[in-house]
């Protein structure tokens, strides 16, 4: 999905809502320093797994679908903080060396 | 919440911006806090009619809020903005806002964010270019809309992709039927200078924020001087990109769609490649 076009993600979401679907939606809200998306990324995670959008990709990508598997859970919406400072030499970690806020919200069906 | 998401999708179908306020955290063990209804995922709405859906939970804090998100139309992206929630019960006043902006630890934070209809490209011609144009823009997330009078190249078997609208009529018709907004960037590439030239004066006064067209340094330099002694004023003249697409040494028809591309996405995200701006002269970063 592109970043250009939160449009069809609205109607995904619409969409999904309409079906019943469990899904999550995620928004990166602020970030400071290096990050791997700006303020404002999206990105839909479905209670089977499946993902539309982004809001990094990578390892940050993989915490956030974690929580928003969480929060749908808990049924709970949730501004997570995820610091991206691990050494630049590790191989799994995340590296940008910025921080970045991302409001996950549930949508469940009524 | 249903009600907020239709309307959503109502106003960007329409191409209409909205403003979506969130309030994405409240601070816990605040005494205060029990006597409002704020919730954490609570939203609000502002269509660009000026209608509002949805209460955030507390009118004076509806009120401070939507003042501020109203400055933010017609902008990028997402602001956030903490209030401290015992000053909602404040007269409503007009340093309101500037009074409950926190200097200190946020009580509650809302989110402010400006949600933009599908961006369209325009194309005036509909040669090897626009063809160029329109697979590019899919990926990009364009919708796109190619007129030419001429009808054996504005057709389904020269564009197959069924989101681009082709319209096969005269330049100047089709100008006057398109529904302008600044959410569209022009790309005038026609088959002739006299097209373009044609093309570019019905534009000038569009709402559009991107008219890019083709030509020489030296063709377009020339147009430009000619409409500026036929009365068309500068800031008009601030809007035409040309020569056309940042300068990536482009030579193949994709080549040129992707420089071309690339500079609108430039322009409408801001980015910072730009220097100078003069109408008509533009730089960038790297062409100094």
């Amino acid at each position: 999905m592109s970043l250009l076009n939160p449009a069809a993600l609205y109607q995904e979401l619409s969409q999904a809502k309409e079906n019943k679907q469990i899904l999550a939606l995620a928004t990166v809200i602020a970030t400071k320093g290096s990050t791997p998306q700006r303020a404002g990324a999206k990105m839909l995670i479905y209670r089977d797994g499946k993902l539309s959008g982004t809001v990094g990709g990578g390892c940050v990508e993989a915490d956030v679908v974690g929580a928003a598997q969480r929060l749908m859970r808990q049924q709970k919406a949730q501004l997570c903080r995820f610091e991206l400072i691990a050494d630049p030499g590790d191989p799994e970690g995340d590296v940008c060396g910025g921080i970045m806020e991302i409001f996950i919200e549930p949508y469940l069906p009524e | 919440m249903d009600n907020l998401l239709s309307n959503i999708s109502q106003a960007l179908s329409k191409n209409e911006e909205v403003i979506l306020i969130t309030i994405v955290e409240v601070s816990e063990n605040i005494e205060t806090l029990e006597s409002f209804d704020l919730i954490v995922g609570k939203k609000r709405l502002l269509l660009a009619s000026g209608i509002t859906i949805n209460s955030l939970g507390d009118s004076n804090l509806d009120l401070a809020v939507d003042r501020e998100a109203h400055f933010h139309f017609y902008q990028q992206n997402i602001t956030t903005l903490s209030l401290w929630t015992n000053k909602f019960e404040s007269p409503d006043n007009a340093e309101f806002v500037e009074n409950i902006k926190l200097k200190q630890t946020p009580k509650i934070r809302i989110a402010i964010e400006v949600i933009r209809p599908q961006p369209c490209l325009l194309i005036c011609g509909a040669g090897h270019i626009a063809r160029a144009l329109t697979q590019l823009g899919v990926v990009l997330g364009f919708r796109a809309i190619v007129i030419d009078d001429r009808a054996e190249f504005a057709n389904r078997g020269y564009f197959p992709d069924p989101s681009t609208e082709l319209q096969a009529e005269a330049f100047e018709q089709a100008i006057k039927s398109t529904n302008f907004s600044a959410n569209m960037a022009v790309v005038i590439v026609t088959r002739g200078h006299k097209h373009d030239e044609g093309c570019l004066r019905l534009l000038l006064n569009s709402t559009t924020n991107y008219i890019g067209m083709i030509g020489s340094r030296r063709r377009v330099t020339v147009v430009k001087e000619k409409l500026l002694e036929e009365g068309f004023s500068l800031t008009q003249l601030s809007k035409i990109y040309a020569p056309i697409g940042l300068d990536i040494g482009a030579k193949t028809p994709e080549e040129i769609a992707l420089a071309i591309l690339a500079e609108i996405v430039l322009v409408r995200n801001r980015g910072k490649s730009v220097v100078d701006s003069s109408p008509l002269s533009r730089q960038y970063k790297h062409n100094n």
